[in-house]
């Protein structure tokens, strides 16, 4: 009697043992802490001393043009998710074709992904330089000593160049494996019905994977949001300017080199709103196909 | 030639310059770290003339490799192991265990996925300094866990699922108790899918540079990514050695890619990630 | 099988364990001074403002007047930890982030001005420790003092060294020749872009510049504004009375973009370091740039007597059309958590004399600032471009306004300097660049309000 009550107590403890240590460093570490800096976001807080002021910081914020340009910055790079994701497709499906080597094209597209972006930032940054790689590539064409990182818009191109570069090899195998699940029989019913190397691709391949395009997009967009502070740091330092300035460098400039914590908090804020707000719209707009066995 | 043929063989050409572009850069920093400054500026194409070491040997001399390489072990090791552990636990719990306030925490923990860090590091931040911590090595792996185990919980949770019930009520049946099912049934089950998530979260932790930057700045601490991101700064006219840097950078990832690399994509494919 | 499996686990985290246990315990390889031997006093030196840049730190004045000091002092190890040239804004985070957690140095050597007065309650007032004597031996003790000596016995937190930079217009004399100009002196600054287009008809290259930090910016601005308001209006923006949105701001920064706008410098200046467009200046790539003395020795080293220097000219409706803006740059402070105040008092003292100063010259471009100092014949024959300052400031008598960013926080001159790349490259209008000032400024002042 007395051992089936020691086990039944075992077992009912066991759960909540189990998931203790996520839940308490989650908590502490992260849901804490998001309270104390939507707190701060009211205070003019720099480390030490902090008397609420309201709405100050966020006033502030949007009455400072820069602003309003990082924001748009952050916009801008969103440009690379939907090339991230056409060049996670193409590849996924050359790959699919199982040439000869596929094997070792899916284990080298991978290889840009294992990079740190700090390394793949310099990368470019170095081939862009005025007398680099592209220049000395481009020179015959006569387009040469052109200071891609001086111009805003070819300093953005180059900081989405190297993200695209960094995350297809990811993108490729999340569809490859969206892809594992549909039904190879479909592809030869719909070659027998007479339909086009092109028209199964789009009739019968993107919409099964639409599930984890889905999932890539939301990945990608926040990843533009809120990790892109590797690249801008390394490649052009936020500029020229403030060009390729992102909302999370700029807060990084604010709170940790300028120390106006409760200005970085409000900046956090909003950025935690807009990551928000997008992955809401994205979930809602772009509803996955639920197959079934997926 | 049939059409079947043509396609295959414009499929293997288009794969041929997709791998060039991936593989080429890498080769680019390899050539470039044995030869001078001076060959560079004449061309960027070059070959090196000599095997040199030079450019190795002035790098060591003057950043801290080594060290920056030891203080990313320290950190990074615990916390992978951490993050897997607790999260392969919590989602072991989500999926296979009957309780009600799973799917609440999972909501939590997915709405927190899509934090961006900067919203959690001010405050930890200031708070690791008040503490005296600052050059602890103890909170940015406590940090670099917390932020993995959602990410871990949401992919563990979906390669568990993919473990039957049925051999979970088996062993219940049998009369083990729930940490023997997890330790002897659905950890070697999923063993697979374990292993791409440790080796994913270790990825994201030893790239990742805001963190380090902001948690471990001083020179006693700094660990091997926030070391490669200064490298361009420092050596601004010398593209040799910042490739000379950059190659010897990429290593442990690689390393660890292609160890890991068959039973790594496999992992990925078998449908967890999506 | 499974029992393997999870020996195996077991021992992972019975390693991890370890590692965390060791990494908890170690904290870093920190200069922790071990118990019984000699005290460490520690120096935090950022490179770029004593334009030791390039110097290695064992050759620097300092390391070389520390040993001096330690020779008649033997009683102390003296730690200097020395910043990266590039690495200066992450100077400025350390050091916040040190006071937070309260790991200050004892000596930190900082900028005279917003620096200093921004990290003032961390520092100890010098007042006490100082004699009249000593400070009336000395110059520069305005921008030290809270206040700004505004009112009487505001706290001194700092101790001023080197006369200071003073920022010109350095010239190529060869490439100025082939364009038939010699002996420059634009009193304008619409004069000083006549002859740059006058060069560039010529196929020369008017300006060099980097300007990614936007530190050039800063030291053509500082000129353009001090003479536009002088000390007395930056005072003003300083205290919150005079708003940053303002021609002050404007005016400068509009002329700044017109550089680039007008095609006068290199095409690739708003990406380039500040280091790269002085090193190309020095090797002859362009006629003229604009900085302070701290890059002397290196023009010295690249184009001989080629190099000459003139006042940057100014703006329409400046107050003092013939000024020099610059003034003290570095200084050095105590902090209050530091265990040894009067020892580390006693070596600053001992570094300001004049001996040390004068080691310092070459290194760092600028005069001492001791009263007692005189430049000897064989000084102005050694210091060429020096000795052209001096003759500015004590013969011509030029006005002297303390630069923009001496006088205003650090936070907002850290601002400042992103918004003059941004300015110069056309990124972001002069109208834009002004009111963002002033919504940073705003900022600082609600939190400069609670300390």
């Amino acid at each position: 009697m007395r051992e089936r009550k020691a086990a039944r107590f075992r077992w009912n403890l066991f759960p909540y043992l189990a998931v203790l240590p996520a839940a308490a460093l989650v908590i502490i570490l992260m849901v804490l802490p998001i309270g104390e800096t939507i707190y701060r976001s009211f205070t003019n807080w720099d480390g030490l001393t902090s008397n609420l002021i309201g709405l100050e910081n966020f006033r502030l914020i949007f009455q400072n043009p820069v602003i309003i340009q990082v924001f748009v910055n952050s916009a801008i790079f969103l440009i690379s998710v939907p090339l991230i994701l056409a060049a996670s497709v193409v590849v996924a499906v050359l790959v699919y074709e199982r040439v000869l080597g596929w094997r070792v094209f899916r284990f080298l597209f991978f290889i840009p992904a294992v990079l740190s972006p700090v390394i793949v930032g310099a990368l470019f940054s170095t081939f862009f330089l005025p007398s680099g790689l592209v220049d000395k590539a481009l020179s015959p064409v006569g387009l040469s000593s052109y200071p891609w990182l001086s111009h805003p818009w070819t300093a953005r191109a180059v900081v989405i160049l190297a993200l695209v570069w960094t995350s297809f090899g990811f993108g490729m195998v999340v569809v490859l494996s969206a892809m594992s699940t549909i039904d190879p029989a479909l592809y030869d019913a719909a070659a027998i019905d007479g339909a086009s190397w092109w028209r199964r691709l789009w009739s019968i391949t993107v919409p099964m994977i639409s599930g984890s395009l889905q999932f890539l997009s939301v990945i990608n967009v926040i990843y533009t949001f809120t990790s892109l502070f590797s690249f801008v740091y390394v490649i052009t330092a936020g500029g020229p300017g403030f060009a390729t300035t992102t909302v999370d460098y700029f807060t990084y400039i604010t709170s940790f080199e300028n120390g106006q914590f409760g200005y970085g908090a409000a900046l956090a804020v909003l950025l935690f709103l807009v990551v928000l707000v997008l992955t809401i719209v994205q979930v809602k707009l772009f509803p996955r196909r639920e197959v079934q066995g997926s | 030639m049939s059409s079947a043929r043509v396609r295959r063989a414009v499929v293997f050409v288009a794969l041929c310059l997709v791998g060039v572009t991936t593989v080429y850069p890498l080769i680019f920093m390899a050539l470039n770290s044995m030869r001078t400054s001076q060959a560079y500026e004449v061309s960027p194409y070059g070959l090196p003339t000599r095997y040199s070491l030079d450019n190795f040997r002035a790098l060591f001399n003057q950043v801290p490799f080594l060290s920056s390489l030891l203080h990313s072990v320290i950190v990074v090791v615990p916390a992978v192991v951490l993050a897997t552990l607790f999260s392969a636990l919590a989602a072991f719990v989500f999926t296979k265990v009957p309780i009600r306030l799973g799917n609440v925490l999972f909501w939590v923990m997915l709405t927190i996925m899509f934090m961006p860090g900067i919203v959690v590091l001010i405050p930890l931040y200031v708070e690791i300094a008040h503490l005296g911590l600052a050059t602890n090595f103890t909170p940015a792996i406590l940090v670099y866990t917390a932020i993995n185990i959602p990410y871990g919980t949401y992919l563990l949770r979906s390669i568990f699922r993919g473990i039957p019930d049925a051999v979970i009520d088996a062993a219940r049946v049998d009369g083990a108790g729930w940490l023997k099912i997890f330790a002897r049934v659905v950890l070697p089950m999923g063993r697979a899918g374990v292993m791409t998530v440790g080796i994913l979260t270790f990825l994201n932790i030893w790239n990742e540079l805001f963190i380090s930057v902001v948690l471990l700045h001083t020179s006693s601490t700094q660990m091997m990514t926030p070391t490669l991101a200064q490298l361009s700064g420092r050596y601004s006219n010398n593209i040799p050695v910042i490739m000379t840097g950059l190659l010897l950078g990429s290593i442990p990832t690689l390393l660890v890619y292609f160890v890991t690399a068959r039973v790594f994509i496999r992992g990925m494919l078998s449908g967890a990630i999506r | 099988m499974p029992r393997r499996r999870l020996r195996t686990a077991a021992a992972g985290v019975l390693a991890t364990v370890l590692v965390t246990a060791v990494a908890a315990c170690s904290s870093g390889s920190s200069g922790s001074s071990g118990a019984g031997s000699k005290p460490t006093i520690t120096i935090w030196n950022d490179a770029l403002a004593v334009g030791s840049c390039g110097v290695p730190a064992a050759d620097s004045f300092l390391t070389r007047g520390v040993n001096l000091f330690l020779k008649t002092n033997p009683g102390f190890n003296v730690k200097i930890s020395q910043v990266a040239c590039d690495a200066s804004p992450a100077f400025n985070t350390l050091l916040k982030s040190s006071e937070v957690a309260g790991t200050t140095p004892d000596i930190a050597q900082l900028y005279v001005g917003g620096q200093v007065i921004q990290n003032g309650k961390y520092l100890v007032p010098l007042n006490n420790y100082l004699s009249p004597s000593y400070i009336n031996s000395l110059t520069g003790w305005k921008y030290v003092t809270d206040g700004y000596q505004s009112k009487p016995n505001g706290n001194i937190y700092a101790v001023p060294y080197g006369a200071g930079y003073w920022y010109f217009v350095y010239y190529n004399k060869a490439l100025f020749a082939r364009a038939g100009i010699t002996n420059p002196q634009p009193a304008t600054w619409a004069d000083l872009i006549a002859i740059a287009k006058k060069l560039k008809a010529k196929g020369i290259t008017p300006f060099d510049i980097g300007e990614k930090e936007g530190y050039v910016g800063a030291w053509t601005q500082d000129a353009l504004i001090s003479a536009l308001v002088g000390d007395a209006g930056v005072l003003k923006m300083y205290s919150g009375a005079q708003s940053l949105d303002s021609p002050a701001l404007t005016q400068p920064y509009q002329a700044w973009h017109q550089l680039f706008a007008d095609g006068l410098t290199n095409s690739d200046a708003p990406s380039l370091t500040y280091s790269s467009g002085v090193a190309q200046f020095a090797a002859g790539k362009a006629a003229m740039n604009m900085t302070g003395g701290f890059f002397n020795s290196q023009f010295i080293k690249g184009l001989g007597s080629n190099v000459g220097l003139f006042p940057i000219p100014v703006l329409p409706g400046s107050q003092f059309p013939k000024s020099l803006s610059g003034g003290p740059n570095n200084a050095y402070s105590v902090f209050r958590s530091s265990k040894y105040v009067a020892d580390d008092i006693k070596l600053i003292k001992f570094l300001t004399t004049l001996p040390v100063q004068e080691l310092s010259v070459n290194e760092l471009g600028q005069l001492p600032n001791n009263v007692s100092f005189t430049p000897s014949a064989a000084f102005q024959a050694q210091q060429p471009l020096l000795t052209a300052q001096y003759k500015y400031i004590q013969v011509d008598h030029y006005a002297l306004g303390e630069a923009f960013d001496n006088i205003m926080p650090g936070t907002i001159c850290s601002y400042w300097y992103q918004t003059n790349s941004a300015v110069f490259g056309g990124t972001l209008s002069a109208s834009s660049a002004a009111s963002s000032m002033q919504s940073q400024m705003k900022s600082y002042l609600a939190t400069a309000a609670s300390g």
